[in-house]
């Protein structure tokens, strides 16, 4: 896991935890974000936050394919990734 | 058959009027007569099913890539308008059904799987939409009808109940759980095609009777083990409910919008009674009560008309928004609709209730218009999809400006691009841009006789301010099924703000010369929405005037009293 990853998972895990209204140590990461509550239409909202704070555009429906904050943070950090490299290279 | 891309209507729909002929023409095989005849016998008016098919009704509901006429989401409303203002059955029985079907193939089928759906419709076949389960309702991620995987392609089991024409289809688009695990990815839309089915593994159930669209064939059907191909999956396994949230978002806009015809045709009614009516010697019209009744419904009908229009062009302009604008356009044109022709009953009394005589169309019309209110989508169901989007809007439009939409979104005769059916989201992602635009609404060039709408207007933008300060703090984890009723309250007050500020677009870009140009409607339309705790109250005294003179010239002269304010074969 780099430096970025990490970042990445960090704020997710904080993001949901901010919207449980809990502390992220209390978040299992491994855990579908619906059994916590998050159910399909209300965990949309959170891909408007990664695009806020990563300035990235994701596709509507990535919580969708990936529940857990484990698989949403690794999803995340490859188009994180992309987007930078895409940027230096312009 | 022509089509024509400018306009409010397209000249087609006057073709359509012309051939539906006289709603009070007594000898016409489509005339109120006939339809009440054929509601009594609760069946189909068969001369209206085969005149949809000689004008070729179907091919409204395919886009033109693949042979049709569904250029644009307000003109196909309009056209099928014509349906709902004589027979509602004919236009849920012959028109809805097959058009909810088409849109989710021309949005998640394949170029082998929508034009032999295009083939079928064009053919003047029916394809129907076989979502529903009597236990589960609205709850889509809870159904249980079952395609299970098999060497050669997958097995349908369940029952799908109550749905419209499943028993003379020639084919459906089902809802079926490919994954036992719960979740938004474990349900598929499949595309059976009865003819090349096997008829021993698929039962008709007993029709469902009802209470209004009584003509309209409900059926159920009981699959045992139905093999289909992997082929009859429209888009990937596990794609059914994003591309039933995404394609019915059109369905949601335009299927409340057609019903304004019920009010329409149902508001010809009373007026042509009460004007032939004497009471307390004079006519039932002088009466100053029933002239409030009928300007404020009149006022209802063309704000109903105007947020459905702006809706139905939003999905052409902002479709990425239109997760928003069709369930507040479902929620609101409905309860417009519902409470307008509920007012119009009690101004025609017993004649509401009578199934004889000259007003007897009425009982039917108010009958077929209550699945407006539940139909294809609850209006609570609507409330409950917009709640996890607030916060999302609240932190991205209301907070501030920037969202703005292109000014065409309500300029309503102006041309449109074709459906973008690929750019539907699940969400808005907090972009609102017909809300948006009341942050610069107020400071935007008013007339000074026009200074009572700005003023109206900018008290808009500062209740837009405070919801955006109450739902910017929501968690979405707050607003899911489980939401407190006080949060159902916050829809409505956004859904009432986002309706005005409609009203308030379409009266500015309308052209000079227009009824849409007039302030009186927009006055009446912003009074009937005012929040007041028992009612708005009359309109003013002008604006009631002005809309009672319209509505009687209107009547006088056969037109419609919705937008386009069209020539009818009344």
């Amino acid at each position: 896991m780099t430096a970025g990853n990490r970042d990445v998972h960090t704020w997710l895990t904080e993001r949901v935890a901010t919207y449980l209204r809990r502390s992220p140590e209390d978040i299992d990461t491994s855990v579908p974000l619906a059994d916590y509550g998050l159910d399909s239409l209300t965990a949309l909202a959170i891909t408007a936050d990664i695009e806020d704070e990563f300035e990235v555009t994701v596709d509507d429906a990535l919580t969708w394919d990936h529940p857990t904050v484990d698989a949403l943070g690794a999803a995340l950090s490859e188009l994180v990734e992309a987007a930078r490299t895409s940027t230096k290279q312009v | 058959m022509t089509t024509d891309t400018t306009g409010l209507a397209p000249k087609r729909a006057d073709e359509l009027e012309h051939l539906l002929g006289s709603l009070s023409d007594p000898a016409n095989p489509i005339g109120a007569t006939a339809v009440l005849a054929a509601d009594e016998r609760a069946e189909m008016l068969t001369a209206g099913e085969e005149l949809m098919h000689s004008y070729g009704m179907n091919a409204e509901f395919v886009p033109p890539r693949l042979g049709g006429r569904l250029e644009r989401a307000d003109h196909l409303t309009e056209v099928v308008r014509s349906l709902y203002r004589r027979d509602p059955a004919l236009g849920l029985g012959y028109g809805a059904s097959s058009l909810i079907a088409g849109v989710t193939l021309w949005t998640a089928g394949d170029e082998r799987q929508s034009e032999h759906a295009a083939r079928l419709l064009l053919d003047g076949r029916r394809i129907a939409i076989a979502f529903h389960e009597l236990a589960h309702g609205n709850d889509m991620a809870g159904m249980e009808f079952a395609a299970t995987t098999a060497p050669d392609g997958l097995r349908l089991s369940g029952r799908k109940e109550v749905v419209t024409n499943i028993a003379r289809a020639d084919a459906m688009v089902v809802l079926a759980r490919t994954d036992p695990r719960p979740g938004p990815r474990s349900h598929s839309l499949v595309l059976v095609d009865r003819a090349t089915t096997d008829p021993a593994r698929l039962t008709d159930l007993p029709r469902f009777g009802t209470v209004g669209m009584r003509g309209v064939q409900l059926g159920g059907l009981r699959f045992d083990d139905l093999p289909v191909p992997h082929s009859a999956v429209l888009g990937p396994v596990g794609s059914g409910l994003e591309t039933a949230l995404k394609a019915l978002q059109i369905t949601r806009t335009v299927l409340p919008a057609m019903a304004t015809g019920i009010l329409d045709t149902g508001l010809r009614i009373t007026v042509d009674h009460l004007t032939r009516r004497r009471l307390y010697g004079g006519p039932a019209t002088a009466l100053p009560h029933v002239r409030s009744v009928l300007a404020g419904v009149l006022a209802d009908l063309l704000r109903a008309e105007a947020l459905g229009a702006v809706g139905a062009r939003a999905l052409h302009l902002v479709p990425g928004a239109a997760s928003v604008y069709a369930s507040a356009v479902k929620f609101e044109v409905s309860r417009l609709l519902l409470g307008a022709m509920d007012r119009l009953a009690e101004l025609l009394g017993a004649h509401f209730y009578l199934r004889e005589g000259p007003t007897a169309l009425f009982q039917k019309l108010l009958r077929d218009l209550a699945p407006v209110g539940f139909g294809h989508i609850a209006r609570a169901a609507c409330q409950m999809s917009l709640l996890p989007q607030l916060p999302l809007l609240a932190r991205r439009t209301w907070d501030g400006p920037g969202t703005e939409a292109p000014a065409d979104l309500y300029a309503l005769a102006e041309p449109l691009p074709p459906l973008p059916y690929d750019r539907l989201a699940l969400h808005a992602a907090g972009r609102d841009p017909i809300a948006g635009s009341l942050h610069a609404l107020p400071d935007a060039p008013w007339a000074p006789e026009h200074a009572d709408l700005r003023a109206a207007l900018a008290a808009d933008h500062a209740e837009l301010t405070e919801l955006a300060a109450i739902c910017g703090k929501l968690s979405p984890v707050e607003l899911g099924v489980d939401a407190r009723p006080e949060h159902y309250d916050l829809v409505t007050r956004y859904v009432r703000l986002l309706s005005r500020t409609a009203c308030a677009q379409v009266w500015r870009h309308a052209a000079p010369g227009d009824f849409l140009a007039d302030p009186a409607w927009l006055r009446a339309a912003l009074h009937r929405s005012a929040p007041a705790p028992h009612g708005p109250g009359p309109l003013p005294a002008q604006a009631e005037n002005t809309l009672l003179t319209e509505l009687l010239d209107r009547r006088d002269t056969g037109r419609s009293f919705g937008l386009t304010a069209r020539r009818l074969a009344v």
